[in-house]
């Protein structure tokens, strides 16, 4: 496991003593495709972070329908650190690609950020960046269809890039949209030269003009 | 006046776990601010060099969007810190700060909070327990807003912020609104609702007192 993990910017300035812990206690799991990492209400007994591969957090709307709140990439490694507060998962998190994620028992975790405060202040920047990516994200969420799908092709291109392995589906879950409404808006978008789409994956092509929809 | 602010620090996560000495000095290199209601504190975009908490009054982080809308997105109540993502990113500031009421906020420099989490490993997990908690907040608020009805929306939001400032709530209808995702007319309607279910009483047109419990049970009924 060592390499990939103990090599990223969190974990790197950690002593080797911690980093031969991190071996013994850590897990590396591999998820296909719509693997569950944990479920939501779940006993928080670890934090996640994901090594390749993305990760959507989900929540139940009140009408049973799944709900992205959040999309979890390498980028964005740690996943239930807002557990450690309550001690339970607050949403599902499913692997909505290939993913290869380790976990860290808690009791370690929690160690590390006692123990380090550099790692402590960085698990702390990425809480406050979450808190301010989902309140910008729910701002939008009673704006303008177009301007909601834009927002997300936006952000997951920040991810992705150009080329986004995505299906119309997931877009709609992440823009808070009918699936119906997704295909028409990002329909109308291809037709205007935007992008293209095929199955499970859009292309960006005119990044510019996504971002006068959302006023950029 | 520094013995009050220290006073004041001593209330506030995560400042309440600083020794006294360390405390003095966080009061002697803070300040304060006083803000006229409707004054800006600081704009969304710009950089950012302070860490603020209310001391007095009331700050909402608003952030506009095309065709001149404004989005509420979150009301600071006394005691409360806010905006330290730049402190640790050194980037600019996500929203803008707005005075909602006569208030005073004090300002920390960025550089000392950020010395603050690398010197004292309690200070650090006490932010970090407060940003966990802020952030299983808005994660309950989460994507599902979206898809749940208005009087689902502007009942959460009044539980919400009955948590800040007790059972009288005061803000406006049109603040209500914003924070909920509807129009205002709809949230005169939905609090008109709740009134003459005795779940809320209005105190005028500026603020709102709730039954928490009621108002709790009645949105688990939703």
């Amino acid at each position: 496991m060592g390499n990939e993990l103990l090599q990223s910017e969190l974990f790197r300035n950690l002593s080797e003593e911690e980093h031969l812990l991190l071996r013994q206690e850590g897990s590396l799991l591999e998820f296909q495709k719509k693997g569950v990492l944990f479920k939501e209400r779940e006993p928080a007994e670890a934090v996640w972070f994901i090594l390749s591969g993305w990760v959507r957090l989900v929540r139940q709307s009140p009408q049973g329908r799944p709900v992205t709140i959040f999309v979890m990439t390498p980028k964005e490694p740690i996943c239930g650190v807002s557990a450690l507060v309550l001690g339970t998962y607050t949403a599902t998190a499913i692997a909505a690609t290939k993913v290869k994620v380790v976990r860290i028992p808690r009791d370690l975790f929690l160690n590390l950020l006692e123990k380090y405060p550099s790692f402590s202040k960085r698990v702390i920047e990425i809480c406050c960046k979450r808190i301010q990516e989902m309140i910008l994200s729910y701002a939008t969420a009673y704006d303008r269809v177009d301007r909601r799908i834009a927002h997300v092709l936006l952000r997951l291109s920040d991810d992705f890039g150009n080329i986004l392995p995505f299906t119309h589906r997931e877009i709609s879950e992440m823009g808070g949209t009918a699936l119906e409404t997704s295909i028409r808006v990002l329909s109308k978008m291809k037709r205007k030269g935007w992008l293209t789409v095929k199955r499970g994956e859009i292309s960006i092509l005119k990044r510019a003009e996504l971002k006068k929809v959302v006023g950029l | 006046m520094k013995n009050e602010r220290e006073r004041f620090l001593r209330t506030v996560v995560p400042f309440d776990t600083l020794p006294p000495e360390e405390m003095g000095r966080v009061a002697e290199l803070s300040f304060e601010k006083d803000f006229q209601k409707g004054e800006t504190v600081f704009l969304e975009g710009t950089a950012s060099h302070t860490v603020w908490i209310v001391k007095k009054g009331r700050v909402h982080l608003e952030n506009f969007h095309p065709g001149g809308k404004v989005s509420t997105n979150c009301v600071m109540a006394e005691g409360e810190l806010f905006c330290c993502l730049p402190a640790l990113d050194r980037k600019s500031y996500p929203a803008t700060a707005v005075a909602k009421t006569e208030s005073k906020v004090v300002g920390i420099p960025s550089q000392l909070f950020s010395e603050l989490m690398a010197k004292y490993p309690s200070f650090s997990q006490r932010a970090l327990s407060f940003f966990c908690s802020r952030l299983r907040e808005v994660e309950a608020r989460g994507g599902c807003q979206t898809y749940e009805s208005a009087e689902r929306r502007v009942v959460s939001t009044l539980l919400m912020l009955e948590k800040k400032f007790g059972r009288e709530i005061p803000l406006t209808r049109e603040e209500i609104a914003e924070l909920s995702g509807v129009t205002v007319e709809t949230a005169i309607r939905m609090t008109s609702l709740l009134k003459k279910k005795r779940l809320i009483a209005s105190e005028g047109k500026k603020s709102l007192k709730v039954d928490t419990e009621k108002l709790s049970a009645y949105l688990n009924s939703l």
